[in-house]
């Protein structure tokens, strides 16, 4: 079992997934062998923020400036820890 | 494509393609006797040039596809794989090389991740040399292993295909152990 994820943790996106932007889906994807996860568009903002030099605090920090307002401290460590389960994330 | 809603027969809405299959090639070096491509190959031999692939891909991409596949026959007889390859790197797809490994060595393997390919997937006839040779028609067994080493080597995403019938069925369990120690992603 590993650690819950924190503030403190700095993502980066798996070399074995890819994240871009579609434009024909107009949302986020995650592309893998043979295969595309679409998604929302809060999880896409969210993880269109992960560079492997903020951690999720800063990320946090950057959507609610973004999304005023809003607190989404809980949704967003949900959404990592989901990331990482799927392994679209490592996590540092 | 904007306001119009495709719908088939059915009434369903149709959504954009996800994927393009891109058969570049019915010629391949393996004669494996369950193969589903054409056997009156004669009669396909006029494969599409470089041009026309390229033009297939920005209309498939155009219209939604985000994956693209590189298969036939075997892609790697094309000697223009690297072009096609960069060029579905430049246009945003993720693409997909289904080879059998042979025609690859670990110069070209080096010159797909340079031209943008995101992933490797290798044909396995069985987890024997002996098999393995015998349903493919050409000693190729000890190729493949190489070829899958090297593809991790290279950091690619790796899936390892392997046609299961009565001949190799039951070695299921060996094929499985040969699939996690070679560090395949997907089988």
């Amino acid at each position: 079992m590993k650690e819950a994820i924190t503030l403190e943790n700095i993502p980066e996106i798996s070399p074995m997934f890819r994240l871009q932007w579609e434009e024909v889906q107009d949302a986020f994807v995650i592309l893998y062998p043979e295969g595309m996860v679409k998604l929302s568009q809060s999880a896409g903002e969210t993880l269109n923020r992960v560079d492997g030099k903020k951690s999720i605090g800063d990320i946090i920090k950057d959507l609610e400036a973004q999304f005023e307002g809003a607190d989404l401290k809980d949704d967003v460590l949900q959404l990592f820890e989901v990331s990482r389960e799927n392994g679209w994330i490592k996590t540092s | 494509m904007a306001g119009l809603k495709q719908v088939n027969q059915a009434g369903h809405e149709l959504t954009p393609p996800l994927w393009l299959l891109c058969e570049l090639t019915y010629k391949c070096p393996l004669q494996c006797p369950y193969c589903s491509n054409p056997t009156d190959i004669a009669a396909y031999k006029d494969e599409l040039s470089t041009d026309d692939w390229i033009r297939v891909m920005r209309e498939a991409r155009a219209m939604g596809a985000a994956q693209i596949g590189f298969s036939g026959g075997e892609p790697l007889v094309r000697q223009d794989l690297e072009v096609l390859i960069a060029e579905a790197r430049k246009l945003g797809f993720y693409s997909n090389l289904i080879t059998s490994g042979v025609g690859m060595d670990e110069d070209r393997i080096k010159a797909f991740k340079e031209a943008g390919l995101d992933h490797i997937q290798i044909s396995f006839q069985a987890s024997n040399e002996e098999l393995n040779n015998f349903l493919g028609g050409t000693k190729t067994f000890a190729h493949k292993l190489e070829m899958a080493r090297l593809v991790k080597k290279y950091e690619y995403p790796m899936v390892l295909n392997i046609v299961i019938h009565r001949q190799n069925i039951d070695q299921i369990e060996d094929i499985l152990d040969m699939v996690v120690s070679l560090k395949a992603d997907y089988v």
